[in-house]
């Protein structure tokens, strides 16, 4: 697969599919070295996480959770080819931008969704612990 | 019975935990937004919150998630129960929606007041959970107008409807 256009002196020219694919994000550093020239993700900053975590825990808890994940699939991740969401290979899935992936997520929840007016009502006990 | 603190995710939400841990298993950088939505469920029971998410969301996961995301599914399914929609979530759901909310994020708000778990014990959740910023900054503008109709309409209601309260918006990095 072509994935970028080099043309002497004119520049390099990537396609933005293989952007997204890459996931480097809105905003990338170019880092030049000796015979190569690297794309890098630019650190995003992350200042604030859920539970009021520190930057520390919350490393430690995508490791687990990435544990837990390459546990189930038997250590080895599905491939990049294979049926992935909505039709879609996961390679497919990743050359999406966040808006068309949002449009197929949207596409997909409208096949589940009713009038509000259609939607059927649950009885709650008179004891029921009220959110406050 | 303890009641830990409840939180209703949005569709928002679950796709973004489903795109940060497909990630994680291939070992990419995952965004902001997806550290947030996995850190928030990953750590869920352990922080003493009880996650939902609308009964739509489930089926949605049920019909394309199970069979060709199967590890996801599994590991957010038994992460997060269903909320389904009780008795005045009809009325309340037909409010908020004349304020101009999408009839999805209408539906979503009716939930995190008038919405309970299999079993009916309980009724509304203390946060709606997403990431969508305009949604957040909507329903902060709405409040007063919403607290004062929700506490017209609960007057003529008997327990515990007649203590139904609004729920917060949040972000996912902003749940304490």
């Amino acid at each position: 697969m072509e994935v970028a256009v080099l043309e002497a002196q004119r520049g390099v020219w990537i396609e933005e599919h293989v952007l997204q694919q890459a996931r480097l994000g809105e905003r990338f550093r170019v880092v030049v070295g000796e015979r190569e020239i690297r794309l890098v993700p630019a650190v995003e900053e992350i200042s604030r996480f859920p539970y009021d975590m520190s930057a520390g825990a919350a490393q430690v808890a995508l490791k687990e959770a990435r544990g837990e994940v390459l546990g189930l699939y038997g250590g080895q991740p599905p491939p990049a080819d294979q049926a992935y969401f909505g039709g879609l290979t996961w390679r497919e899935y990743q050359a999406l931008s966040d808006v068309q992936r949002q449009a197929l997520w949207d596409r997909l929840y409208a096949q589940f969704d009713v009038e509000i007016e259609a939607v059927a009502e649950h009885d709650v006990r008179s004891d029921a612990l009220v959110a406050g | 019975m303890s009641d830990p603190m409840r939180l209703l995710l949005d569709k928002s939400v679950v796709r973004r935990y489903f795109e940060g841990v497909a990630a994680l298993a291939r070992g990419l950088t995952l965004t902001a937004e997806e550290q947030h939505a996995v850190l928030l469920v990953h750590l869920a029971h352990q922080r003493e919150r009880r996650l939902f998410l609308p009964i739509e969301a489930y089926h949605l996961l049920m019909a394309h998630g199970r069979q060709i995301a199967p590890a996801e599914t599994l590991m957010f399914l038994k992460r997060v129960d269903i909320l389904y929609p009780a008795r005045y979530f009809k009325r309340w759901a037909r409010r908020v929606r004349a304020r101009t909310f999408t009839p999805e994020d209408a539906k979503v708000l009716a939930l995190g007041t008038f919405g309970t778990d299999e079993r009916g014990e309980l009724l509304g959740v203390h946060a709606v959970v997403t990431h969508d910023q305009p949604m957040v900054r909507k329903w902060e503008r709405e409040q007063v107008w919403f607290g004062q109709r929700l506490r017209e309409m609960a007057r003529q209601l008997d327990a515990p409807y007649a203590s139904a309260i609004l729920p917060e918006v949040r972000s996912p990095r902003d749940v304490t």
